[in-house]
C-alpha cells in the first residue's frame, strides 16, 4: 500500500502540473501568514492598513503656459479650484492617488491611498478560508450522496440524483448573489461563504460523476465478495467505496474551491460582500477609480488582483490535473514503460 | 443498454429534472420573497407618499399573501404564460430578444472554443512524449481561470481602443435605432431596430454556415480540394455581401463589437476544458495499433491525427461537455454582467442577454421576470443536456449495442 502510494506521489510529481499548483498554494498561504506579521513588525499601520492606511506621496507641479495636452489641463484646473492665484511659474504640491510603484510601495497604491502589496496580501487569508470550506462541503457532501445512492438504489438514489441534477440547473452565482441581497448576506464570513457555496453548488456537481464511478465499483467482483462474506452497508461504503472514489473526489473538491473563490470574487466585485474584503472588491475598486484626480484606470491595482485571483484559481486547477494524471491508469502503464 | 432502454432512461432523467427545476423555481420564490427585505415597491418609497407606494402595491398584487402570489405564478406558468413583468411589459417580449442574444453568444463561444481547443489538444497531444511541452497545457489551466470581470474589462478597453479610435466602432452611442425599414419592406422579413440587425446576422450567418457544411459534404464525395476553400469563403462573403445589400453593414459591425467581449471570454473560459481533455485522450492513443495501421496505409500525419487519433477524443469531448454544462451556464450569467458592467466606464453599450436581465430584475424584485430568466436557463440547460446526451449516444456504439456503459473519464 504504500509503495503504491509512493508510486501515485511519484506520477503526481512527475506531472509537471501538480508541483506548480502545490508551490503556488503556498506561496498564498506564505502572503496569507505575512500580512498579519509585517503589519505587527515592520509596517506602520497607519499607511500600511489595507483599509485603514493611508498614504500618498507628493509631487512639486511647475505651472506653465501653453497647456495644450487636455490631461494636464485638467490637472491645472484642478489646482487652481485649490488655489485661484496659482500664476505661470508658480509651483504647487499634488498627492499623487493612485500612486506608481516606489520602493516605499512596490505595488504602488489605489485610487483611495492604500497600500496595494498590503490589500493583495489581506486578499489571501479569505480567498484561503472560501476555498477550504467549499472543498469540504463539497468532498463530505458529494461523496457521501454518491456512496449512499450507489450502495441503496432505487428510490433514494432516484431522489438524491434528482436533487442535485435539479440544483445544477440554477446558475451558483445567483444563488450566493441573492444571500448577498438577504439579511443573511451581512453575517456571512469567509468560510461561511465557501460551505454554503459548497452545499449549494460544488456538493451536486461531484455527486453526480462520483455516482457514476461509485456504480461501476459496486459491479466489481470484490465487492460482491464482501457482500458474501457478510460485510453490512456501512462496512461496504466505508471500507470498499470511500476510498476508491478518493482520486476523483480530490478533483472535484479543488474544481468545487476554484469555483467558490471565482463566486466570491465576483460577488464581492458586485459589492455585495461588502463586510469583507477580498480581491474581486480591489478590482472593482481598480475600474471604478475614474473619478481620482489624475483619472484613469488604476492599473496597478486591477493587474495585481486579477492576477492574484486568477493564479489562486488556477492553482486548484493544476494540483487537480496533476492528481487526474497520477490517478489515470493510461498513464500508469506508460510511466513505467522504459 | 439497447436503443428503446435508451430512450426510456434519457425520457425519464428528463421528467425527473423538469421536477427537480420546478421544486428549485419554488425554493428561489420563496427565499427571495421571505429573505430578501423589500419589494418592487420599494423602490419608489424615495418619491412617493406611502399611500402611492400601497397602492401600486395593490394594483400588482403584491399585498396579497405569499401563497396566494405563488399561486397565481402557478396558474400561469401551467397554462403557458409567462407574465407581466412588474414594469408593466409582457415577459415573453423581453425574453425572446434576450433569448436570441445570449444564444448567439453561447452557440458561438462553444463553436469556437470546440473548435480552436480540440486542435490544440490535437496538435500538443501528438508530440512525442519527451517533445511535449507543458506550455499549452498550462495556457489552458490558465484560460479555465480566467476572473471574467477583469476580462471582460480589459478586453472592452482593447475593443474600445482599437475600433473606437479607428472609428470604426461609435463607441458612447447606440446605432441600433437609426436603422429603419426601406419603403416596401416585406412583413415576414425581421422587424427594424436593433433586433431586426440581431435576427439579420444570426440568420444570415446560419443560412450561410448550413450551406457551406452541405458544399463541403458534396466536395467530399466528388473529393475536389477547391471547393472545400469555396465553402469557407463562402461562409465568411456570404454574410457580408447580405449586410451590405441589405443596408445594415455599419450596424451589424458595430453589433458584432459588441457580441465580440463576451463570446470572447466565454470562449477563452471553455477552451481550457476542451483542449486538455482532447489532449490527454490523443496523447493516449498515439501508440495504438490502429494508428501505425493508419499510418502504413500511406496517410500523412495530419490525416493520421485528425481522422482517426483525434476522431477518438470526440466521445470523451462531448461527454466532458453535457457534464460542464451547468458550469457554463454559470459563466453566461456571470460573463454577460461583466461585459454589461463596463457601460459604467462609458466603454460598452450593453448588450441584453437573459443573464444580464436576471441581474437587473433580481436587484429590482421584479419577481416575475426573475422566476421566467430562471425558468429559460433551466429548460435551455436541459434542452442542450439532452442534445448532448443523444450525441454521445450516437458516437458511442458500445452503448447502443449494449456492450457496455461508456466509462466516465476523469
Amino acid at each position: 500500500m504504500a509503495a503504491r502510494r509512493g508510486q501515485a506521489w511519484r506520477r503526481f510529481r512527475r506531472s509537471g502540473f501538480g508541483p506548480v499548483g502545490l508551490w503556488l498554494l503556498g506561496l498564498f498561504i506564505v502572503m496569507a501568514l505575512a500580512e498579519p506579521l509585517l503589519l505587527s513588525t515592520i509596517w506602520p499601520r497607519k499607511i500600511y492598513h489595507p483599509l485603514l492606511g493611508y498614504d500618498a506621496p507628493t509631487v512639486e507641479l511647475t505651472v506653465v503656459d501653453n497647456v495644450t495636452d487636455p490631461d494636464t489641463q485638467i490637472q491645472l484646473q484642478l489646482a487652481r479650484s485649490f488655489d485661484p492665484l496659482l500664476h505661470v511659474g508658480d509651483t504647487f504640491t499634488q498627492h499623487l492617488q493612485p500612486a506608481p510603484p516606489s520602493w516605499r510601495h512596490p505595488l504602488g497604491t489605489n485610487a483611495t491611498g492604500q497600500d496595494v502589496l498590503s490589500q493583495l496580501l489581506a486578499g489571501a487569508a479569505p480567498a484561503l478560508e472560501v476555498g477550504i470550506g467549499a472543498a469540504l462541503a463539497t468532498i463530505l457532501i458529494g461523496t457521501g450522496i454518491a456512496a449512499v445512492s450507489a450502495y441503496y438504489r432505487g428510490p433514494i438514489d432516484t431522489s438524491l440524483t434528482t436533487m442535485s441534477d435539479s440544483l445544477l440547473l440554477l446558475p451558483a452565482p445567483i444563488l450566493m448573489i441573492m444571500i448577498g441581497f438577504s439579511d443573511l448576506g451581512k453575517h456571512i464570513g469567509a468560510l461561511q461563504f465557501g460551505l454554503l457555496y459548497g452545499i449549494l453548488a460544488g456538493a451536486s456537481g461531484a455527486a453526480i460523476v462520483l455516482r457514476t464511478r461509485a456504480l461501476s465499483i459496486m459491479a466489481s467482483p470484490y465487492v460482491d465478495a464482501a457482500r458474501v462474506a457478510g460485510a453490512g452497508p456501512g462496512r461496504i461504503i466505508t471500507k470498499h467505496l470511500i476510498p476508491n472514489l478518493v482520486p476523483l473526489a480530490a478533483i472535484y473538491m479543488l474544481f468545487g474551491a476554484a469555483g467558490a473563490v471565482i463566486t466570491d470574487g465576483f460577488v464581492a466585485w458586485l459589492s455585495l460582500g461588502k463586510t469583507r474584503y477580498n480581491w474581486g472588491t480591489m478590482i472593482y475598486t481598480a475600474v471604478t477609480s475614474n473619478a481620482s484626480p489624475q483619472g484613469g484606470i488604476a492599473w496597478n491595482v486591477l493587474i495585481s488582483s486579477a492576477i492574484a485571483i486568477s493564479t489562486f484559481a488556477g492553482a486548484f486547477y493544476l494540483i487537480a490535473l496533476g492528481i487526474r494524471t497520477a490517478a489515470n491508469p493510461r498513464t500508469h502503464a506508460k510511466d513505467s514503460a522504459p | 443498454m439497447n436503443g428503446r432502454n435508451v430512450i426510456r432512461y434519457l425520457a425519464r432523467r428528463l421528467l425527473w429534472s423538469l421536477v427537480g427545476l420546478f421544486l428549485l423555481l419554488t425554493f428561489v420564490f420563496f427565499f427571495a420573497q421571505l429573505l430578501i427585505p423589500g419589494d418592487w415597491a420599494t423602490q419608489f418609497r424615495q418619491v412617493m407618499t406611502a399611500d402611492q407606494v400601497a397602492a401600486i402595491r395593490h394594483q400588482l398584487g403584491l399585498d396579497l399573501s405569499l401563497w396566494q402570489q405563488y399561486l397565481h405564478w402557478l396558474g400561469q406558468i401551467l397554462t403557458g404564460h409567462l407574465g407581466t413583468s412588474l414594469s408593466g411589459a409582457p415577459v415573453i417580449s423581453t425574453l425572446r430578444w434576450a433569448l436570441l442574444w445570449s444564444l448567439t453568444e453561447f452557440v458561438l463561444a462553444i463553436g469556437v472554443a470546440f473548435v480552436v481547443g480540440s486542435w490544440v489538444g490535437r496538435v500538443a497531444g501528438w508530440l512525442p512524449r519527451l517533445r511535449r511541452s507543458r506550455g499549452l497545457s498550462f495556457m489552458a489551466v490558465g484560460a479555465e481561470s480566467v476572473f471574467p470581470p477583469w476580462f471582460t474589462f480589459a478586453l472592452a478597453f482593447a475593443v474600445y481602443l482599437v475600433l473606437g479610435r479607428a472609428g470604426i466602432v461609435s463607441m458612447t452611442q447606440f446605432n441600433m435605432s437609426v436603422w429603419a425599414a426601406p419603403a416596401g419592406w416585406p412583413a415576414w422579413a425581421p422587424p427594424p431596430g436593433v433586433q431586426g440587425v440581431e435576427l439579420w446576422m444570426v440568420g444570415t450567418v446560419a443560412v450561410f454556415f448550413v450551406g457551406s457544411m452541405l458544399l463541403s459534404r458534396a466536395n467530399r464525395v466528388r473529393r475536389r480540394r477547391w471547393s472545400r476553400r469555396m465553402a469557407s469563403l463562402l461562409l465568411v462573403a456570404g454574410p457580408v455581401a447580405v449586410w451590405m445589400l441589405v443596408g445594415v453593414w455599419a450596424e451589424a459591425v458595430d453589433l458584432s463589437a459588441r457580441l465580440a467581449v463576451p463570446t470572447v471570454t466565454m470562449a477563452v473560459l471553455f477552451y481550457g476544458e476542451i483542449t486538455l481533455i482532447v489532449e490527454s485522450v490523443v496523447a493516449d492513443v498515439r501508440s495504438e495499433p490502429f494508428v501505425d495501421t493508419a499510418r502504413a496505409k500511406g496517410l500523412s500525419e495530419p490525416q493520421v491525427r485528425d481522422r482517426h487519433a483525434g476522431r477518438i477524443a470526440l466521445l470523451p469531448a462531448v461527454s466532458r461537455l453535457a457534464i460542464s454544462l451547468p458550469v457554463f451556464m454559470t459563466a453566461l450569467v456571470i460573463v454577460e454582467y461583466s461585459a454589461a458592467y463596463q457601460t459604467a466606464n462609458n466603454l460598452m453599450v450593453p448588450s441584453v442577454g437573459i443573464g444580464l436581465i436576471l441581474f437587473t430584475s433580481l436587484q429590482n424584485q421584479d419577481m416575475p421576470t426573475v422566476m421566467a430568466m430562471l425558468l429559460a436557463i433551466g429548460v435551455l440547460t436541459l434542452a442542450m443536456r439532452l442534445i448532448l446526451d443523444v450525441l454521445v449516444v450516437t458516437l458511442d456504439p458500445r452503448i447502443r449495442t449494449g456492450e457496455s456503459r461508456s466509462e466516465e473519464r476523469i
